[in-house]
């Protein structure tokens, strides 16, 4: 059992690529740290780096107490688990779980203990003598997980090993890789593009975005305080609803299109920073489920009047889709992995998502109240991007 | 209604090309079973009764079942030679990182596309200068060399449809290069692999240039310049020609039949890129 430390490391390209920039990251012993972005944003690739797949260009890698760089996977002592799974297709499934240990030179009764042992637990007893072929896409990844497990390696690492299975087994898998996790208690570096899946399986999850760390941080940490607006929108589902706004002169109101928002001093207390905005444009975001429908019925200072565009019954809560007139900041050009430019372009009608209670008197097409805390917004610089606090 | 006249079309052409690919052998074999005369008579006509006298005539005139001796002493280690040196090769050039690596497969093919005819002189001189001129060795070797590019090429399109992950899991499993290569690569691989052999050793078992140059003296003559012996230029016995041209592609016939499921899975994969 090992750390994984990530100190400053850089990826670039013969093509002049820069796949990963000054990436710094620490993986406690045990600890199961994911990391998330959209596709491209460079994850995979320092994955590859941590398992020497890839070379690092710039940076120090240690595994354990011993720095990784020039080291061979094999050297490194790491475990992988692959998208596709990578299965030996001419080995049956115990022979792919043995293989690594019969290049290892272990014993024979040795190697067929360990797979045994390996087989209980994910439950693989029935198919030790198939071929990977045969098997489901969930057997499938269940063997390239006990492959990784049955050498008990220094380190675990796993590149989006849910991604090709459907949405029932991924949760379901969700819950067994951790378990296994836990039980093997091996630090493991988990690449996804799926939040979901990082918010509810990372111990703390790192965000990345065009080979940039955004924030590293326990799920809840992210959540409710995210670093910046790249964060805000990525994180949560549905997504944290931004608008730009402008605080009053006073910073007593915050314009949002027509209509004016009461900002109290109870507000500028958990956040320092925002004085400085006061006559200045921002971006506020409001989540979801921060979004009641006001009692009343009357508009206040607090309270947002929107109108109903589509309404999404799940059942245990309603989203409803609502436009304001305030222009609203898009969570697709922030998704947007390959550029770290600021958001420039901006819808004129805002349109947000709110999550309310499945008995709300909404329609499609008609007015609606919600009510807004001023506490619970979420403030961030229009330009540089970064959380106000 | 049109789909079933495009597919009696597609399926007349298949039946021409069938026919077309089977008649020679056809040909071959009712012609090396008729007498001379029959033949002369009527080279396209039917047997009216069969006779074996055509490969006796053939094992009298000419030292054939030692040629065949001789071809199989030249053509197995070669064969095998460059079917390994060409797996080699295209692992390589498809899974392993190496500088230049494209330039060096480019420059290969290169030498490929090299008429045989034009390395076949400088091959002689070479050869017979120092005196290795009907010595099976160094047939071996120019046949092993002239035979890599075209596997190498045909297993590199065939190893690119094996996925890199495979490859990777190896590593991290901690396989060196060359237990990849033995271990996964190998196994994997094996149709094309063995398609590339089947192609090789029809390549060397019918070549006759390069054996009639290398090995011409008649205790190393391999069977296609012996055969060639029974077309003269003012007689040939076609009969006996035919009866030696069935039994010299039999090795080849048979090494199909045996692996004919192979050989058309290894030719279809990487087939569709």
């Amino acid at each position: 059992m090992a750390s994984i430390s990530i100190e400053d490391v850089s990826k670039v390209y013969p093509n002049g690529f820069n796949a990963v920039r000054g990436l710094s990251l620490n993986v406690a012993e045990g600890e199961f740290m994911v990391m998330v972005g959209p596709s491209g944003c460079g994850k995979t690739t320092a994955l590859r780096m941590v398992a020497g797949l890839e070379e690092i260009s710039s940076g120090t890698l240690r595994i354990g107490d011993r720095v990784a760089n020039n080291l061979t996977s094999k050297e490194r002592d790491v475990a992988m688990v692959f998208q596709n799974y990578a299965l030996y297709p001419h080995m049956s499934v115990a022979e792919n779980i043995a293989f690594g240990l019969s290049l290892r030179k272990t014993p024979k009764d040795e190697i067929k203990r360990k797979v045994a042992e390996a087989a209980e637990i994910l439950g693989l007893n029935a198919l030790l003598h198939q071929k990977p072929g045969l098997l489901s896409g969930g057997q499938r990844q269940r063997v390239a997980m006990g492959r990784a497990i049955v050498r008990d390696p220094a380190v675990f690492l796993m590149d989006e090993p849910l991604s090709n299975l459907d949405a029932k087994l991924r949760v379901q898998m969700r819950t067994e890789v951790r378990r296994i996790q836990r039980r093997i208690g091996v630090a493991t570096l988990y690449v996804t593009h799926d939040q979901t899946e990082a918010m509810t399986m990372g111990d703390r999850v790192a965000v990345m975005r065009a080979g940039v760390l955004q924030q590293c941080d326990h799920p809840q940490v992210l959540y409710n305080k995210p670093a910046n607006l790249f964060v805000a929108a990525f994180i949560g589902s549905p997504a944290m609803n931004l608008f730009e706004a402008t605080l009053s002169d006073d910073g007593t109101s915050l314009r949002l299109g027509s209509q004016a928002l009461a900002i109290d001093e109870k507000v500028y207390q958990s956040r320092a920073g925002l004085s400085a905005y006061r006559g200045r444009r921002l971006v506020v975001g409001l989540r979801a489920e921060d979004l009641p429908i006001s009692a009343g019925d009357q508009q206040s200072a607090t309270t947002l009047k929107a109108s109903v565009e589509a309404i999404e019954a799940l059942g245990s809560e309603l989203l409803v889709h609502f436009s304001i007139d305030a222009p609203r900041v898009s969570g697709e050009q922030l998704a947007d992995a390959t550029s770290l430019e600021t958001v420039a372009a901006i819808d004129i009608v805002g349109e947000g998502i709110a999550r309310v209670e499945p008995r709300s008197a909404v329609r499609v097409g008609e007015e609606t109240v919600f009510a807004v805390f001023p506490d619970r917004l979420h403030f961030f610089d229009p330009e540089s991007q970064i959380a106000i606090s | 209604m049109r789909s079933k006249i495009s597919r009696g079309v597609v399926f007349a052409i298949l039946c021409l090309i069938g026919i077309s690919t089977v008649y020679p052998l056809i040909f071959m074999a009712l012609n090396s079973m008729r007498t001379t005369q029959a033949f002369e008579l009527n080279p396209f006509g039917l047997p009216t009764h069969l006779t074996l006298s055509s490969y006796t005539a053939l094992f009298s005139t000419v030292p054939f079942l030692q040629s065949i001796l001789h071809s199989l002493f030249v053509v197995v280690p070669a064969v095998i030679m460059a079917t390994l040196a060409s797996s080699l090769a295209a692992f390589v050039f498809t899974k392993v990182p190496v500088k230049m690596g494209n330039v060096l497969f480019w420059t290969m093919l290169m030498i490929m596309f090299m008429p045989g005819i034009v390395v076949l002189l400088p091959l002689y001189v070479e050869v017979a200068r120092t005196g290795l001129a009907n010595n099976f060795a160094p047939a071996i070797f120019i046949y092993t060399a002239i035979n890599i590019p075209y596997g190498t090429y045909l297993l590199r399109s065939n190893f690119r449809a094996i996925p890199d992950s495979v490859v990777e899991a190896a590593r991290v499993d901690g396989a060196s290069w060359f237990k990849i290569f033995v271990r996964v690569i190998l196994p994997i691989g094996k149709p094309g692999i063995i398609t590339v052999g089947i192609l090789t050793f029809l390549n060397i078992w019918n070549d006759l240039f390069i054996s009639l140059v290398l090995l011409h003296a008649p205790n190393t003559e391999m069977v296609t310049p012996t055969l060639a012996q029974l077309s003269g230029k003012y007689t040939s016995n076609i009969p006996v020609l035919m009866a030696g041209l069935l039994l010299g592609a039999l090795p080849t016939l048979i090494l199909y039949f045996a692996t004919a499921r192979v050989f058309i899975r290894g030719m279809l994969s990487g087939a569709v890129r």
